[in-house]
């Protein structure tokens, strides 16, 4: 009996997400409103994906029982930030109030000191402590919920199992904050099945940081910085969803919104200017800095005001004449424009065979004295990007784009990919890279950040050798971090005169919580498994031992919960001297309420 | 005499982990398009280094903590005030946003920027070292990090609370190194190479006030007006008019169209027609006509119908043809306009389809169209130049570097035949067949279309595209092979493996290929059944992950008598995939066949226990308990398997030689055994002798003599007709013995 055809099949087994609820189908209100007509097939794809994805149907008990978790730990969220609602009717549906045992929920006696300046401290909870358990419940949840004004609150479950006796436990983050104070938990949770309460409560981990001058370290003055400039009312006050609706798919309308920015002086005015990258046929900005520290776009005045989707941009003298030129990754070329010395630009090349460009650096990695560029390709063909990749395998694909080494001669750039060694791993879905002279020899080496499996480090052979080779060699160095790599940073973490390595992942509450699971992949070998529940973990940190190789300290180091992590870079923000972390996030808002 | 039922073998389930995650893919992009959500409303993240390579969460009490979708960073000391501000790039509204450093009191900066004369002039890859008090301070310049960021080139270093600053070393890219003196704490520096000396930077003298002010995002309206950068043709759409005649939809000679979705209780309609009517003299004027596409009546709970919106569109005077749509039409126009934007929901209404003369998209509306609008869309229509086209469609002024893309057309041709509307989708992409890349893309319609008729079982017209396909275009591996597949389910297996050799040509690591001709060729004669083998090997080399073709192979090397290793790939395949039946049962039925009841016996409890509900596999283990000696065992599970199924034919006759011929008297019962006997002979129409057989000698032990000698008289002819020479001798001889018995 012969096989089925060889198509996409319909039917699905196991569930990596669910639905958690549905927006209201619209209705006429004015005049302008839309009308809509509501049909059957309107419903039916999202009907179908919420049966196919509850995880009930599929037999994951733990799943199943984790959705309700996160239930209770949603009534539990929604008590906590209105302590007027803390009441013990409420509460008992919760936690089993008479029986519940619980340390004090915000430890503050027991906390220790870590760090402190004039701005803001923090205080740990000593792993050796034992915290007593507390009977009376109420008061714990209330003085929690009463040390915070109008706190955001976050449960993050990344831990089921169920136990015998109709038990379950779960691991959750508990995240708790307000403007001037921020805890961050680790809450380790036994429950009855049967009632989905809480019996008992264990701290794991307790974090909290307190402000304690003025106002947030950083305030939003987007409002101010744009003074009268139209732009941000006119183009950036629209995000992608707006754009979607409205610009034509084969202009490259991306629904991604992977525009980024360069800072630098292109007028030499010595006051950096910003440009930045816009969807397709949205114009590209040139953010001319202005002595008030307000915007002037000038991108149009320039000659840079590029309607291409553009993706990555950079900002620096490529012909060493003293000003700074500018290059732009777009889906069919890489785009190189010079300045002319009075912040006007010409385009002097086009370059097509470097087309579906995302990151871009530059780097002179023959040591001539000139910038050499490098283009961080994802997809195979750029039409592709319009939906999420399909990598294959998976977990360490390798049927993604070639990344392209630009080798720079006078303003001339040609395809050196291939003839310095930089071909080899080269099919893998790189969105970013990074320059460095990892090893210290002399010479620049790179780090590239790859989707759905392993990253590269190319080590530069120029001062070893004498020629300008490059060797793949990641795993040796210890930093081949098999993951969803979007965003690679070097930085001297740990303030020991040595370069360290942050990447940008992507941390999945469901994905850690399946991907441990016993039936998850349980035909696959244990190798694979171990990626897998890798590639869910969050961002990571390689402090360098200093021999050019990196040990990952990622699980201790408290900074590996980025969420679904992009730009992540180190910043010395309050000026201790230590550089911190910076990791922007979010992958879609979609119109509906619904999350995946 | 007892005979075991036939198996029947049945395809497994891939369970591949790279389809399914692909499967999950497909499934994903669908929601995102859809409007859902994906990790969306997280809040930015801010990691507090709090010294020795641990970070503190501070993302709120930073003030970085924003919801948006967040994508490059970048630090920049905007401005000048010894403090690192940043700028970031989001998904969401705003595109950019910019962040202000407040400032930490008591604590000291400096700040270099470095100029390369032998090195590049930006200094990019230099390393700059800093010693102060004890501390190590390094950084390195870069162009380009994080994600699609690039930040300022003056390289930024807090110094804490002790302005002190001992030593500053600079490790030029591809030069030596040079130490700086000069610098002090709390001021920006040039280095230049080889000065050796850094030089005082004083920042402008300025006032960087950039009060906090709170912005509006502007309203984000769903109108929309969308000027295609190319005509685009589409497939024929046709509507009905007030009779219900179908009625194509086409501009009249030389002028363009407008087509209008609306109904008449659709406020934006109603506002749309009564702009349409204050404009009406223009719209005469104007080089197109309307065309109202009504869809009254066509939603859920809509009573309203045609007539209705007729009046009511009459009503505004407006010279505008009349037309209803039915359900196909309104999916077919929003697959038209999801090749243009993103619309993957149904229409909303009004929407609007301008159309030149010759029927080719020009512009699409969402909501009422604005007549000034429309009529310079219309204006556009003189445009002939692709060129010019295309830089008239251009929302914004800019500069549009290259060429500029063309519709795909082929997608729109496939997603019609997806969508069910072949006719339209076939129509339109052989008219089109010049619009496709390559004679391959064209030939892919036609796979499709193969497609969707196999899968409705209509193998005879699919096979007619697939052989349409591979005559544009023979170099298609998939095609071959869903031919082939078409021509086995057809039961035409030479021609499936013509077919099946082609598509392994083609590509040699389409691994059910291999499976599938090597299951055909293994039920053949031993020289088939030899390179069955060989196929089937070949296939699970390619993905040993694939149950089916262990399955397959195992049955394979079963009828080439090589048993150890049939049982090693059932095992495997009962591994890969273990509910699935038809292995279970050969798994099971190779052991009992090799004389190992007892393994036997566990493997069919084992199948049972998953398929309660099979009289066959509770017959089987009634056969072993029979092997096994162990009548009794065996009666209980053979009334079992008649308990599920009375009419199973297997159970009635093993049940019946038991207790016809059974010494225990605990188990003997020849009336009842008669009883099933002819039962089983009934349902075979007395055309099997094995049964017969059992007929003949439950009717004897039952005192029916006279009886078992006809039945006997009956088997042994067809006994012989089937060739069972040896059987009809002992039925012979068993006559015989019936015959001296007497009466």
């Amino acid at each position: 009996m012969p096989f089925p055809c060889l198509e996409r099949p319909a039917t699905t087994l196991g569930a990596l997400f669910w639905l958690i609820g549905f927006a209201a189908s619209h209705t006429v209100v004015a005049e302008t409103d839309l009308g809509r007509i509501e049909t059957e097939k309107s419903h039916a794809v999202t009907a179908r994906h919420k049966e196919k994805l509850d995880p009930a149907k599929d037999g994951w008990d733990s799943e199943a029982f984790a959705d309700q978790a996160q239930e209770q730990l949603g009534k539990l969220k929604a008590l906590l930030s209105d302590p007027d609602q803390m009441k013990r009717s409420a509460l008992s549906e919760i936690v089993d109030l008479d029986n519940v045992s619980l340390p004090p929920l915000r430890p503050a006696t027991q906390l220790a000191e870590v760090y402190r300046t004039s701005g803001l401290r923090v205080r740990r909870l000593p792993p050796s402590v034992t915290q007593a358990p507390n009977k009376d419940a109420l008061k714990e949840f209330r003085n929690l919920a009463g040390a915070f004004e109008r706190p955001q609150l976050k449960f993050k479950l990344f831990k089921v199992a169920l136990l015998p006796g109709g038990k379950a436990e779960t691991r959750q983050f508990f995240a708790i904050s307000d403007a001037a104070l921020e805890d961050n938990a680790t809450w380790k949770i036994t429950w009855d099945i049967a009632q989905t309460k809480i019996e008992k409560i264990e701290i794991e981990e307790f974090e909290e940081v307190t402000r304690l001058v003025g106002g947030t370290l950083l305030n939003d003055a987007t409002g101010a910085v744009f003074g009268n400039d139209p732009s941000l009312r006119d183009h950036l006050g629209h995000g992608i969803n707006y754009w979607q609706g409205r610009i034509e798919k084969i202009l490259s309308m991306h629904y991604f919104g992977h525009n980024g920015i360069a800072v630098g002086d292109v007028n030499g005015d010595g006051l950096d200017d910003l440009y930045a990258c816009q969807a397709a046929a949205v114009p590209n900005k040139l953010l001319v800095q202005q002595p008030d520290g307000t915007v002037v776009d000038l991108a149009a005045a320039s000659g840079v005001d590029v309607l291409n989707a553009s993706r990555g941009a950079l900002l620096a003298d490529l012909d060493n004449d003293g000003d700074q030129d500018l290059a732009i990754t777009t889906p069919y070329s890489t785009l190189v424009f010079a300045n002319d010395g009075n912040g006007k630009f010409a385009l002097a090349q086009q370059i097509t065979f470097a087309s579906g460009g995302y990151s871009l650096t530059a780097a002179d990695y023959d040591n001539d004295g000139d910038l050499d560029l490098y283009v961080c390709v994802y997809y195979r063909k750029p039409g592709d990007a319009r939906a999420l990749a399909y990598p294959i395998p998976y977990h360490d694909a390798n049927n993604g784009g070639q990344n392209v080494l630009l080798r720079n001669d006078k303003m001339v750039f040609t395809d050196a990919t291939e003839a310095t060694g930089m071909n080899a791993e080269n099919h893998r879905f790189s969105f970013a890279a990074s320059w460095e002279d990892v090893d210290a020899d002399g010479d620049q080496d790179l780090y590239v950040a790859n989707d759905y499996g392993r990253n590269n480090l190319y080590r530069n052979l120029l001062v070893e050798t004498g020629a300008p080779q490059f060797a793949s060699d990641a795993a040796a160095a210890g930093i081949e971090d098999t993951s969803f790599g979007m965003s690679v940073c070097w930085g001297d973490a740990d303030g020991d005169g040595r370069v360290d390595l942050y990447t940008g992942n992507m941390f999945s509450g469901a994905g850690n919580r399946i991907a441990f699971q016993d039936r998850f992949q349980q035909h696959a070998p244990g190798e694979i498994k171990a990626k897998l529940q890798r590639t869910a973990r969050g961002n990571s940190l390689f402090l360098n031992n200093g021999d050019a190789t990196f040990r990952d300290v990622t699980m201790t180091s408290g900074a590996r919960q980025g969420r679904w992590a992009w730009g992540s870079i180190f910043a010395d923000i309050n000026n201790d001297g230590l550089k911190d972390l910076v990791v922007g996030n979010g992958f879609v808002t979609g119109k509906r309420e619904d999350d995946l | 005499m007892s005979i075991t039922p036939d198996k029947a073998p049945e395809s497994l389930l891939a369970s591949d982990p790279n389809a399914l995650f692909l499967r999950r893919t497909d499934e994903i992009n669908e929601l995102l398009d859809s409007g859902a959500s994906l990790s969306g409303h997280e809040r930015n993240c801010f990691f507090l280094n709090t010294g020795k390579g641990r970070f503190a969460t501070a993302s709120a009490t930073s003030g970085f903590d924003f919801y948006d979708d967040a994508r490059a960073v970048a630090r920049s000391d905007w401005d000048h005030d010894g403090d690192i501000d940043l700028w970031f790039a989001n998904r969401t509204a705003p595109r950019l946003r910019f962040l202000r450093n407040n400032g930490t009191p008591g604590a000291h900066f400096i700040a270099v920027r470095l100029r390369g004369t032998t090195s590049n002039r930006d200094g990019i890859g230099a390393r700059v070292m800093i010693k102060a008090g004890g501390h190590t301070l390094l950084r390195s310049l870069r162009a380009g990090e994080g994600f699609l960021g690039q930040s300022s080139k003056w390289l930024h270093f807090g110094l804490g609370v002790s302005p002190r600053l001992d030593s500053l070393v600079v490790h030029w890219p591809g030069g030596k190194s040079e130490s700086f003196s000069g610098v002090t704490a709390d001021g920006w520096f040039t280095l230049a190479q080889e000065k050796g000396q850094a030089e005082r930077w004083q920042p402008p003298k300025r006032e960087v006030v950039l009060p906090l002010r709170p912005f509006a995002l502007p309203d984000s309206s769903e109108q929309a007006t969308v000027r295609l950068c190319a005509r685009m043709p589409v497939p024929e759409l046709t509507a009905f008019d007030a009779a219900g005649n179908p009625n194509p939809i086409a501009p009249a000679a030389g002028r363009g169209l407008f087509v209008s979705l609306w109904a008449s209780w659709c406020p934006a309609c109603i506002s749309e027609f009564t702009e349409f009517a204050a404009h009406k003299t223009k719209l005469e004027q104007a080089n197109f006509d309307l065309l109202a596409l009504c869809v009254n009546g066509l939603g859920e709970g809509d009573e309203t119908n045609f007539g209705q919106a007729e009046s009511r569109l009459r009503k505004f005077g407006v010279k505008v043809a009349h037309r209803r749509a039915d359900a196909s039409l309104l999916e077919q126009l929003r697959i038209i306009a999801n090749r243009v934007i993103a619309q993957n929901e149904p229409l909303p209404l009004p929407s609007g389809f301008l159309l030149d003369p010759d029927g080719n998209l020009v512009a699409f509306y969402r909501g009422p169209a604005p007549v000034e609008r429309l009529l310079e869309d219309a204006a556009s229509l003189r445009l002939k130049d692709s060129a010019a086209i295309f830089r008239a469609a251009l929302p914004y002024p800019g500069t549009w570097i290259g060429e500029s893309r063309r519709h795909p057309l082929d997608r729109l041709a496939n997603e019609f035949i997806d969508a069910d509307f072949t006719g339209a989708g076939l129509a339109f992409a052989r008219k089109n067949r010049q619009a496709f890349a390559s004679p391959a893309r064209f030939a892919e319609i036609f796979y499709r279309v193969g497609n969707r008729h196999a899968a409705a079982n209509d193998l005879e017209t699919a096979i007619k595209y697939y052989r349409e396909a591979l005559e544009i275009h023979d170099g298609s591996p998939i095609t071959h092979f869903n031919l082939a597949l078409a021509f086995e389910r057809q039961g035409k297996v030479d021609d499936a493996l013509v077919e099946y050799q082609r598509a392994i040509a083609l590509d040699p690591t389409i691994t059910v290929a291999h499976l599938n001709r090597g299951a055909i060729l293994a039920r053949g004669d031993a020289t088939q059944l030899k390179a069955g083998i060989e196929s089937l090997q070949k296939a699970v080399r390619l993905n040993p992950n694939l149950g089916a073709s262990h399955y397959h192979l195992g049955m394979a090397l079963e009828r080439a008598q090589q048993f150890p290793q049939a049982l090693q790939h059932y095992r495997t395949a009962a591994l890969l995939a273990p509910d699935h039946y038809g292995n279970a049962m050969q798994l099971a039925h190779l052991l009992e066949r090799g004389g190992r009841f007892e393994d036997a016996l566990a493997e069919y409890r084992k199948i049972r226990q998953v398929y309660p509900d099979s009289a066959q596999a509770t017959f089987q283990t009634g056969l072993v308990f029979e092997k096994l000696k162990r009548p009794a065992d065996a009666v209980t599970d053979y009334r079992a398997s008649l308990d599920l199924d009375p009419d199973f034919v297997p159970a009635l006759n093993n049940l019946a030689w038991l207790l016809a011929t059974s010494k225990d008297p605990k188990v003997a019962a020849p009336p009842e055994a008669v009883g099933l006997a002819m039962r089983a002979a009934n349902l075979t129409e007395f055309k099997r002798a094995p049964i017969l057989d059992t007929l003949a000698t439950a009717q004897f032990a039952a005192g029916q003599k006279e009886s078992a000698r006809t039945t006997l008289s009956q088997a042994i002819p067809i006994a012989r007709a089937a060739g069972q020479a040896a059987f009809a001798t002992e039925l012979e001889a068993k006559l015989r013995n019936y015959q001296a018995a007497g009466p």
